[in-house]
């Protein structure tokens, strides 16, 4: 009897083993995260040159709140993507890149010095205790939803064999409505097990802002981003549409959008990936889709 | 169907012959998701104000005062009307949505909005407006501090309409006025500073007079693939108002004065072109190519 009770608790600890994956050698990755005001412009080149007009620069200059990335301890500011497309890539915030099987530790503070509100961190897609959650609710949720101007927390992550593809994140404190709009979101990258890294990866954030369509927080051409790689670079697509619920429900973004905006001198191939389709589910939720394109 | 349609033109001549007797002229204010764009609105007496629902949720155009009311049927798609008859302001909101509000002024005579960036000193400022008495004469007024004062007059077209062209001296308030009726009062910020570029070996140097020491600067290249000018540098001039840039060549570059928002050109100097240099310095140009502060200011190689 108690031999069997031994056995059954074995093969359990076995079953559960083989569902954390990679447990032996999982990595540890610490991404050093602060929410920090900053001066936010829709339009720098100011015009909408389709139309030749000018825009208004009182409607698209604007302080806002935004995720940067820093080195450890915040001591220093660093850019939120490598080789990103977007000048300073405020928005989206911080690429968070890892591979399943990893164990993340995001060191979140809040620096809002601006409207001095509270802010979280809370994502899509990856594998966390409830305290690691970020998510508001009254009474119930605990300091990971509500971190308070100027305090520190960190959320730990895992990403399972499930979190492979594109997530997003974006803040769900008591401020979230505004500061999503204003925002307070990004993405995280989580390639398989043996998956190759891609030579160059966009990320393409539709979002309204302020009074406009944006993508990636800028509006109308030349002000969005200018995306460049090598001719026979892999190059990944992250495609997310982000919608404050204030303001109108937008969709998942699908593949063929990658194909315009490439700006390789022959035609990309564009091949789609597993994706977290929140679209596809029809439902207004917000979600993301990766595509992986490689330029020949 | 049709009896759908035939109610819906029959309520459209219905509206004409509302409106018919007056100017005729419409104004649209469109209801979108939480807002109504444009607000305040500047209508003359006896036009008419039609709201389109284009948003994807019901709203209502009730007046603060209750002097009109949409409805419950301001569907997505649906339009209402109003013709304002009397001078005066008019606030109203959205029954559904706490926070949507919005304003029609009722004047005899209006001023288009000035532009909301600085002007520089001396520059030509185009204003415009309308007016319910074409026959009358419009006097442009000033107040730049001490009370309002005329600067300006302009003959108003057949149809109301009025321009007017005035240099642009001082910050202050401008307003039009016609006989006893005032239009809004709309702010002007004249910027009195000049910048003065010129090239130097590795790029350019700016100076801004009066003096404006630690004042943020942008050097702005003119991109292609940017359809304009484009923040490329960012810096602050020095204790005696000077800055200066890496620039990598060729390129056209100007450097803007900017307002307390980093973003707004209070003033932008003038364009200047910096060519590639002759092929007898190629050795000094792969030398600075190959530092890399000198391409940051470059975009990136295709």
């Amino acid at each position: 009897m108690k031999l069997s009770k031994l056995a059954r608790a074995l093969a359990a600890a076995g079953a559960l083993a083989a569902l954390i994956p990679g447990a032996a050698q999982a990595r540890v990755l610490d991404y050093w995260v602060a929410a920090v005001p900053t001066q936010w412009n829709i339009v720098p080149n100011g015009r909408d040159a389709i139309m030749g007009m000018p825009v208004d620069p009182a409607d698209t200059i604007f302080p806002t709140v935004v995720y940067r990335r820093y080195s450890p301890h915040w001591r220093r500011q660093l850019a939120n993507a490598e080789r990103s497309a977007a000048d300073g890539l405020a928005i989206p915030g911080p690429l968070i890149r890892a591979r399943v099987g990893d164990r993340l530790r995001i060191h979140f503070k809040n620096m809002d010095t601006l409207r001095h509100d509270p802010h979280s961190m809370h994502f899509h897609g990856v594998h966390y205790k409830p305290s690691s959650d970020g998510a508001y609710v009254p009474g119930f949720s605990g300091p990971d939803a509500d971190v308070k101007p100027g305090r520190l927390y960190t959320y730990r992550l895992t990403a399972g064999r499930d979190s492979a593809g594109v997530w997003p994140y974006h803040d769900h404190s008591p401020s979230m409505e505004q500061s999503i709009g204003g925002g307070l979101f990004g993405m995280l990258s989580i390639l398989g097990r043996h998956e190759r890294r891609a030579d160059r990866e966009f990320e393409v954030v539709f979002t309204p802002f302020g009074k406009f369509m944006s993508i990636d927080g800028r509006a109308f051409v030349g002000n969005t981003p200018v995306f460049k790689s090598k001719v026979g670079d892999l190059v990944q697509w992250d495609v997310m549409a982000m919608a404050p619920s204030t303001t109108h429900s937008m969709f998942t973004a699908t593949a063929g959008s990658a194909r315009t905006a490439c700006r390789g001198t022959r035609r990309p191939s564009v091949r789609p990936r597993a994706s977290d389709s929140a679209g596809s589910r029809r439902t207004p939720e917000r979600g993301s889709t990766t595509a992986t394109s490689r330029i020949t | 169907m049709r009896s759908r349609a035939l109610a819906a033109a029959l309520c459209a001549v219905g509206t004409l012959a509302v409106a018919a007797p007056a100017s005729a002229a419409t104004h649209e204010v469109h209801a979108l998701f939480a807002e109504f764009s444009p607000t305040p609105l500047d209508v003359l007496p006896g036009e008419t104000v039609e709201w389109m629902n284009m948003s994807e949720r019901r709203h209502t155009v009730t007046a603060d005062d209750g002097s009109f009311e949409s409805g419950d049927q301001f569907n997505p798609g649906a339009s209402f009307s109003q013709t304002f008859d009397s001078v005066g302001t008019y606030l109203y909101h959205c029954r559904l949505h706490a926070g949507m509000v919005g304003e029609i002024d009722v004047r005899r005579v209006t001023l288009d909005p000035l532009p909301t960036a600085p002007v520089p000193q001396g520059d030509a400022l185009a204003l415009s407006g309308r007016t319910a008495t074409p026959v009358q004469p419009v006097t442009i007024e000033l107040d730049s501090g001490h009370g309002f004062a005329p600067v300006g007059t302009a003959t108003p077209s057949a149809d109301g309409s009025w321009k007017a062209t005035v240099k642009a001296q001082q910050t202050g308030d401008y307003r039009a006025v016609v006989g006893a009726d005032t239009s809004e009062s709309r702010r002007l910020v004249v910027s009195d500073r000049k910048i003065t570029i010129r090239v130097t070996r590795t790029g350019v140097a700016v100076s801004v007079r009066p003096a404006l020491p630690y004042a943020r600067v942008v050097l702005q290249q003119y991109l292609r693939e940017r359809f304009g000018w484009w923040p490329q540098k960012r810096g602050r001039l020095d204790y005696v108002s000077t800055a200066s840039f890496r620039v990598s060549r060729p390129a056209r570059v100007r450097v803007a004065l900017l307002g307390s928002d980093d973003w707004t050109p209070l003033v932008t100097s003038k364009v200047v072109t910096l060519k590639r240099r002759a092929s007898g310095s190629r050795a000094s140009r792969s030398r600075r190519s190959a530092d890399p502060r000198a391409t940051a200011a470059a975009p990136r190689a295709r």
